[in-house]
Formats: C-alpha cells, structure tokens, sequence
C-alpha cells in the first residue's frame, strides 16, 4: 500500500526537490502578481502528485489570477475530489462557476457552502455579485448584508457593497457605509478609491480629487486609480495636473497601456489628434491585447476622418474584448458608411444586446432601418432613444453633478 | 424662348456688372483661387459691436448680432444693415443702436441710420431679417431682440417707420433667428421667430458662472446655459395682410411648449413637394425639422435625420443653412455648432430624410475646434459648386485660459467644395482676413461690388464688423437672378431656380432669414465655371407658376418677373 507513494516522493526529490518548498515558492510568485510562473511550477507538481489537494487547489488560485477559469474548475474540481469536505475548494468552486457565467452551478455550490459552514466569509459577496450581474438588485443587497453580518469589518466587503449601492444610484447610502469603512481602516486605499468616487458623484469634487490622492499615495502601483485620478482631474479644469501626472508615471518608468490610453484620451479632449494616436499606437505596441488601447485608437482614427483604419481597430477590439458594446457600435457606423446596411444592423443590434441603454446604438439602428424602408421598427428603436436622451437629460438637470 | 422671359432689368437700367468690371477677370486660371480682403474699415462700415462687457459672465451677452444685405434704397446696390445689442449697467441697459449702412458704389457705404429712422437705440438686438412684407416692392426690416420684436416699414427710398404694435408682431423673451416665407401659399410672407432661453432684460438675474453644476465647461467655471435654463418656443405668425401678423403656432402645429432653445432657422422646400418646410437649429437639444403638408406643420426632425447626429447627439445648434452642395437637385442642411464638435453637413437623400456626412465630407474633423454662428452656402470661385463659410468664435472670454484647444477669439473659416461630396479647408489660402482672430457671429453674403462674385460681411463681437471683399472670384463665369413676384411675395421668397448651364445642373432658392441671426443677399448667384451663358433657367415660383427661360448670357444679374399666365398646379413629386 505505502510502496506508490514513498515511490512518488522519492521520485519528486529525484527530480526537482521538496514538492513543499515548491508549493510555498509557487504561492509566494502568485501573491506577487506572477500567477503563469506558479502555474508552471504548479502543473510540474500536479503532473507528479495527480491526487494532492493542496497542489491542485493551489493551481487553482494560479489559473483564476491569471484569468484562465475554465482550467482553474478543472484543478478545483480536482483537488475537491482529493478532499471532498474541503469547504474553501468548494467556495472557489463556486466562485469560479459564477465567473464563467454558470450561474445556477455556482448558487448551488455556494449554497452548499452556506449550510454547512454560514458562518464563512466571502461567500455571500460572491452570490451578491452573481445576483447583480443577473439584475436581481434587491437580492445583491441581501446577500451583500448577509456578508457584513458574517465580517462586520471587511473593509473590502464594504467598498464593494458601496461600489454596488453607488452603481444603483444609492449614493447617500453608499457615503454612509464608506464612512463607516474609512473609521475602520482610515487609510485603506481601497476604501478611500470608492470614497472619492462617491464624493464626486455628490459633486463634492474638491474632496474627492484628495480622496483619490490619499489613495494614490496609499497604493502608487494602481494604475486604474491613477488613471481614473487623472480623468477626474481633467474633467473638473485641472487638464495640465492630469497631463501630468500620467506622464510622471511614464517618466517614472511605468510601462502600461493604460496610461497612453488615458493620453491619448486626454491628447483627443484638447484636440491634439495626433499626439493622440500616437499614444494609443504606443498602448498597443506595449499591450496588443488591451481592447480600450484598440478601441481608442478606432476613436482617433474616426476623429481623423479614417473610418476604414478605425474599423481595423474595433475588430480588433470586439474580438479581444466580445462584451464591449461601443466596438460593435463603431464598427457598423462604418460598414454603413460602406453601405451594408443589414450588417450594420446586426452590429448596432449586437451592441444594444450588451448595453441596451446605449442611445447612439438606438439611433443607429433606427436611421439604418428608415433606410431600409422598416419604418415602424425605426420609429420603434428612435422612441427608444428619445426616452433613453430625455433620461439623460433630466439626470443632468436634477442636480446631478456633471463636469460638462 | 419661353413666355415671359424679361432680361431687362438691371442690365438695362446699367445696374449689371459684367464679370471684371471691377477686378481683373481671368477665365482661364481656374486653379488661382479667390483671395479675400478685409475692407470695411475704409468701406466705412464702423459700428462697433456691444455685448455686455468684454468679459462675459451671461449668456445673453455671448450671441451676438446679425447682418442684414439687402438694396434698401432701391438704388440697385446692396446694403449693409448691422443689428447690435448693449450692455446694462447700474443706470440700466444701455443700447446705442444698430445701424444701417447705404451703399454709394466702389464698395464705399454712407451711414444712413439716422435718417433710415432704424437705429433702435434702446433695444438689445439680436437680429434682422430683410423682406418686403407688404407687397409694396420697397424692402423692410424684421428686428428680433430681448423682450420685443420690431418691424420697420419701409416707406420708400430707405425711410422707416416703426410699425411693430400694429402689425401685431408682439412678444415677451428672447428672440434669436428669423425667416419670412409664404408657408401657406396665400400669397403673403409669414414669419417665422426663434426663440432662445425663456428670459429677457425684465427676467430675474441669470446666474453667474460656477453658480450651478450646469456652469460649467469641461471642468472650468463658465457663464451658465443654455441647459438648465428655461426651454422657448419659437412663434410662427401669419401675415393676415394690410400689415397684420396673427400668432398661429399653435393651429398650424409647431411645438408650443417651451422645449428648445432655438437660433437658426430656415425655410425651404426640403421634400420638393411645392411647400416650404421650417428647419431650427436649437442650442444643446435637437434640431427641429417642420413637415409643411400644405400649411399644415408635423415636426419629423428625428424621423429625417436632421435633429441629431449620426451617433444620435443633439449638438448646439447655431448657424443654418440650406442649399444644394452637390447639385443632385435636393436642397441640403448645413448647421454650425460647438467646439469639441463638428458642425453638421447633412446631405437630402430625397423623401426627407438626411444622413450626416460631417466627417466623410472633410467639413467634421477642420470644425472641431471651432465654435461656429454664421454660415452659408456660397460659390465663392464660381466654379458651379456650392462652397461653405463659417464665422467662428467662442462663448467664454475665459476658455483661452483652459489650454483645451481652443479660444475665445478664432479664425473663420471657408471650405471649397471639391466636388464628390468633398470639402477642402482653403481657409489658408483665402487671404489675411482669414489668419486674423475675432470672435464672429452672424455674417451674410452678397455681391456688394455687384462685380460677379460674392463678398461676406461678419458681425464681429465686441469689435466694428469685416467686410470680405472677394477678389478673384469672377475669374470664373457666373449668372444672377433677382426675380420679382406678384401680389403680396414681391421678392418671391421661396422661389426655386434651376440652372443648367454645359455640365452644370445647380438649384437654389429665395430664402429671407438665413446663417446666424442674419438675411443674404435676395438675389441668387450662380458660379458657372468656364461657360459662358445658361443653357436653360427653370424658375419655380412660390405662386406654384414654373416658368423656362433659354439661353441667357452669363455675367450679369437678370431681372426676372413672374409671368402673368394662369397658374398651374405645382406637380407633386
């Protein structure tokens, strides 16, 4: 019975050295932000201890960081099967599913991980966002509540309830929960990131641009904050701070597309094309695969007047990213300037699927089809735009702030 | 020869210019393009243009004035009437008056204001519209402003009379673009009255910029509006004749409650159905487009494709203009707008219904920087194609601080039509007026030297006006028209002339209140390239009378006058 076993160990030691050491080595590289460097070490181990929980859960965590969550069930689903009462395998289980969308799987997992232990943490976040995703807003906010009754003090958990409240128009009480999170980790910059955006949604811009500075200086490495401090910036008369603090970035040797995207979108606001394609040239060059330096690049082009250089781009974008609905949108703008008036149909349609509140997908297809002499269908689709403008309109003047 | 041909007119009264009367003339350097010349200064067109203080903290400062070309003396050469608004102080508003230049031949103007009787001191205007509304063959002057109209009759040889509380042309607010047309066919011009934010000098205070979070421009405190301010609408009044205009907005089925904030407007027989159809631009909400089924008005602006932009924007509507650019026969909308946008060219696809074609035709990605006001459609190097003038300038003395891309004053604009759909931005090649930096409003085109190519006059604010002379523009062949009509539309506003002349097929129409705030030159121009005469002229009078004429020569205007011969029914389309 013992003989396979001490024959694995014996071989492991043979070739590549203490599996344990590995293991703590490959969840040390993912904690670092290097999730294909565990992986590679990880899958080395799994090939020669194919039954070992803490390897294949481990992998696991690897392939969900670096995005691969259709291999990440598999190595889950593996070590559930080394440990079957493993409640955090099964969590991840659950989380996963809901990542790849199988919604009913992973409530079924969770739920599961609920009855038996209701006290864990992260479980109720995960079937809020799921509840979210699927539009049951009241639902989210159940579980989102259930979530803090179980970890009063998760300051993440609280960002995120707030982020949500925010995103449904329940900005007060997103502040309110954020205040609360900020008395217990004042300088989480998390926490401040939200908070900052909060405040400028109540148009309190002034102290949401030094929220967003404590939370810079709090977590200099966040790009997005840096990025989304610099568009707020920009937006309230303060462009020259935005331009520089993004090309402080560069000049500190920061080597990401999102800042060139943010450029190049900064570059466009001043009417500076150029300087703007060239940024968004120089956020592909460092990250082919970024779908946003893709889609401004497209932006820029149509500003330039070069539709059919644009459309190369949201190609290139929609393929790269399937769920942005402004790609779809760009790209049958232009092949109805070629004069394919159904596949531009089918664009703006595919658009509207993933966004149906975009108004300028509603009035595309309206004109296209008034083109295609279907015009009760067109005035359908320009009622649509009508009332989803006259929405925007009154969210404008109701007092919402706005930098515009 | 068709019936009723009367070329007479001006030629025989010696007020025709042959092309290169006044300038050299050289047919054959088809590729020299016009060059423009600012010559008001010594034509002695001088007003200075009040806006509020020069450091703007209100809307209602920041739209300027109009300009007016029309031959208000019937001496056969075109005047120059300029609108100009105030400024109020602690002693209440200060207006000095708006002025009315006559025109003395070799582009030299006499101010005639005083005597004219058409100052309107007192009055903050907006802008002018000239047509003969009465009939009586002399010209008047439509006044729109805050808290009043005015309509000057002219008695004869350019004197005026103020007759707006008897012509019942009364309203409260603020008046922006106008136009005259007889929409219903009963032979009279109606008009037709823009109206912008629902305020004037007796409203409460606007408020100041940064006051609320519509004050502001792309983060920078600016004068606050038009959005989040009081919606107008605009008034559409008919003229019942013996100088009586009865409000009919509502009965004829234009919007009546105060949804836009409207500027330009136009009248023009956008579906080529025989009525005039009404299009508004409207500042930061869409444009409206007015459907006439004989005096009957449905708004269809989004079905048509002329409120929004092609991604479905409304966009701040200033300037109007309607005009057939690539000579298929339809009549086309031009609309200026703001910066960081395009002005919007919209091509008449037929059926009304327009597609924007901004960008592809060269004129969206040259107009992002500017803010656009005045405009038209004018062949400037009479090459038979329709070219496009802008006057441009900001609403925010304070945006030059902002480092956005662009300034409070700004350079005009002129786009040649390449043909093709195509515009080229030629302003660099067009002379000096177009390097120098005002902050333009309204502006109008005419022949002012009658020497055969069109010149542009531009209402600067804060500053004396720009008369752009056009020189080298009658190096190519042209021909006039200016029609006289019977009964009530003397100036046959609304009228439709067809041009064919060797490979040219150009259509125009009449229009009286067009651009920004402002009325061109009644007479029609038509740039004939190298041919020397028109083949055949199709004149489709407002009356439904269609009238051929053959075989007139080029280089002259022509008088024409509607004939006498039964009507016939206008052939629906």
């Amino acid at each position: 019975m013992l003989l396979g076993p001490i024959l694995s160990v014996l071989l492991i030691l043979a070739c590549g050295g203490d599996p344990l050491g590995r293991l703590q080595e490959a969840r040390r590289l993912r904690e670092a932000g290097k999730p294909e460097e565990a992986i590679r070490i990880l899958s080395d181990l799994s090939g020669r201890l194919p039954k070992d929980y803490d390897v294949h859960y481990e992998l696991a965590r690897a392939l969900n960081r670096a995005g691969r969550h259709s291999d990440a069930l598999t190595a889950i689903s593996t070590a559930i099967e080394a440990r079957p009462s493993a409640i955090e395998a099964r969590a991840m289980r659950g989380e996963i599913l809901g990542i790849l969308e199988r919604d009913d799987e992973a409530f079924s997992e969770l739920r599961g991980v609920v009855a038996a232990d209701p006290g864990r943490a992260g479980v109720h976040r995960v079937m809020a966002i799921l509840h979210a995703r699927a539009g049951r807003m009241q639902q989210a906010a159940n579980q989102f509540e259930k979530e803090i009754a179980v970890t009063p003090d998760d300051t993440d958990t609280l960002a995120e309830y707030s982020t949500f409240l925010m995103q449904t128009g329940k900005v007060a009480e997103a502040a309110t929960i954020l205040e609360r999170a900020q008395g217990i980790a004042p300088d989480s910059a998390r926490v401040l990131k939200v908070l900052a955006e909060v405040r400028i949604k109540q148009g309190r811009h002034r102290e949401g641009l030094e929220l967003q500075a404590r939370a810079l200086a709090a977590d200099p490495t966040d790009t997005d904050l840096l990025v989304a401090h610099a568009d707020a910036l920009g937006a309230y008369g303060r462009a020259e701070e935005a331009r520089a603090l993004l090309q402080g970035a560069l000049d500190r040797g920061v080597r990401d597309a999102r800042l060139h995207v943010a450029l190049s979108k900064e570059s466009l606001d001043r009417l500076e094309t150029e300087v703007a394609l060239a940024h968004a040239d120089q956020a592909i060059a460092i990250d082919p695969a970024s779908a946003a330096a893709h889609a401004q690049r497209g932006k820029v082009l149509l500003r330039l007047g070069k539709p059919e250089e644009a459309l190369a781009d949201y190609q290139e974008a929609s393929r790269i990213d399937p769920t942005d609905p402004y790609a779809y949108f760009y790209m049958g703008s232009v092949v109805e300037k070629q004069g394919d008036l159904e596949k531009a149909l089918l664009l703006y349609r595919q658009s509207l699927k993933l966004d149906p509140y975009n108004p300028k997908a509603h009035y595309a297809s309206g004109m296209v089809l008034m083109r295609l002499g279907r015009g009760e269908e067109a005035r359908e689709a320009l009622a649509r735009h009508a009332e989803i403008m006259q929405k925007l309109r009154d969210r404008k003047s109701s007092g919402v702030a706005f930098a515009d | 020869m068709a019936a009723g041909l009367a070329t007479s007119g001006l030629a025989a009264s010696g007020l025709a210019a042959s092309a290169g009367d006044a300038k050299s003339a050289d047919p054959g350097a088809g590729t020299v393009l016009p060059r423009f010349l600012d010559v008001a200064a010594e034509a002695g067109l001088t007003l200075a243009n009040i806006s509020g203080p020069l450091m703007k903290t209100t809307i209602n400062e920041t739209v300027g004035n109009g300009v007016c070309l029309a031959d208000f003396d019937e001496d056969g050469r075109l005047d120059v009437f300029l609108s100009n608004g105030g400024r109020t102080g602690p002693d209440g508003l200060v207006a000095p008056g708006s002025a009315l230049y006559r025109n003395l031949g070799g582009l030299k103007f006499e101010d005639l204001t005083a005597r004219a009787g058409v100052a309107a001191r007192g009055f903050w205007s907006q802008g002018c519209v000239a047509a003969d509304y009465d009939g009586d063959g002399h010209l008047d002057l439509f006044l729109t402003g805050f808290g009043r109209y005015m309509l000057f009759r002219n008695l004869g040889g350019a004197r005026f009379q103020d007759v707006t509380i008897a012509s019942g042309l009364t309203a409260r607010g603020w008046s922006t673009g106008a136009a005259f047309a007889d929409y219903d066919r009963d032979g009279r011009i109606d008009v037709y009255v823009s109206h912008y934010v629902d305020y004037d000098l007796s409203s409460p205070p606007l408020p100041q910029p940064g006051a609320a979070p519509y004050c502001f421009y792309k983060g920078v405190p600016v004068i606050c509006g038009p959005n989040g301010l009081k919606m107008s609408a605009g008034r559409l009044f008919r003229n019942l004749g013996g100088g009586r205009f009865r409000d009919v907005t509502g009965p004829a089925g234009l919007i009546t409650a105060p949804s836009g904030y409207g500027l330009g407007a136009i009248w023009s027989d956008l579906d080529d159905d025989g009525d005039l159809d009404l299009y508004v631009a409207n500042d930061s909400l869409p444009n409206f487009l007015y459907r006439n089924d004989g005096g009957r008005f449905t708004e269809v602006g989004t079905i048509s494709g002329a409120a929004y932009t092609e991604d479905g924007r409304s966009q701040a509507g200033m300037g109007v203009d309607a005009g057939d650019y690539d000579n298929d026969g339809r009549i086309d909308l031009f609309v200026t707008n703001f910066t960081h946008d395009y002005s919007t060219l919209r091509h008449n696809e037929g059926g009304l219904f327009f597609m924007d074609v901004s960008m592809a035709s060269g004129i969206g990605p040259a107009t992002l920087p500017m803010l656009g006001w005045g405009t038209g459609f004018l062949d400037y190097d009479n090459d038979g194609l329709k070219d496009l003038f802008l006057a441009n300038g900001h609403v925010f003395p304070s945006i030059d601080r902002a480092n956005i891309g662009t300034t409070w004053k700004q350079k005009n604009q002129i786009f040649r039509n390449l043909g093709g759909g195509r515009f080229r931005d030629a302003s660099g090649d067009s002379g000096a007026p177009f390097q120098e930096l005002h902050s333009a409003r309204g502006c109008a085109f005419g022949d002012l030297d009658d020497d055969g190519d069109l010149d542009i006059v531009v209402n600067n604010i804060d500053e004396p006006p720009s008369l752009l002379r056009n020189d080298g523009g009658n190096r190519g062949q042209w021909i006039g028209f200016r029609l006289a009509g019977k009964g009530g539309n003397r100036g046959a506003i609304g009228a439709r002339v067809t041009v064919v002349a060797g490979p040219l097929k150009q259509t125009d129409e009449i229009h009286a209140g067009a651009s920004h705030l402002s009325s061109n030159d009644p007479r029609l121009h038509f740039g004939l390239g190298t041919t020397t005469a028109a083949d055949r002229v199709e004149i489709r009078w407002p009356s439904g009378r269609r009238q051929v004429l053959t075989t007139l020569p080029a280089g002259r205007y022509h008088l024409i006058s509607e004939p006498d011969a039964p009507v016939s029914p206008t052939p629906k389309n």
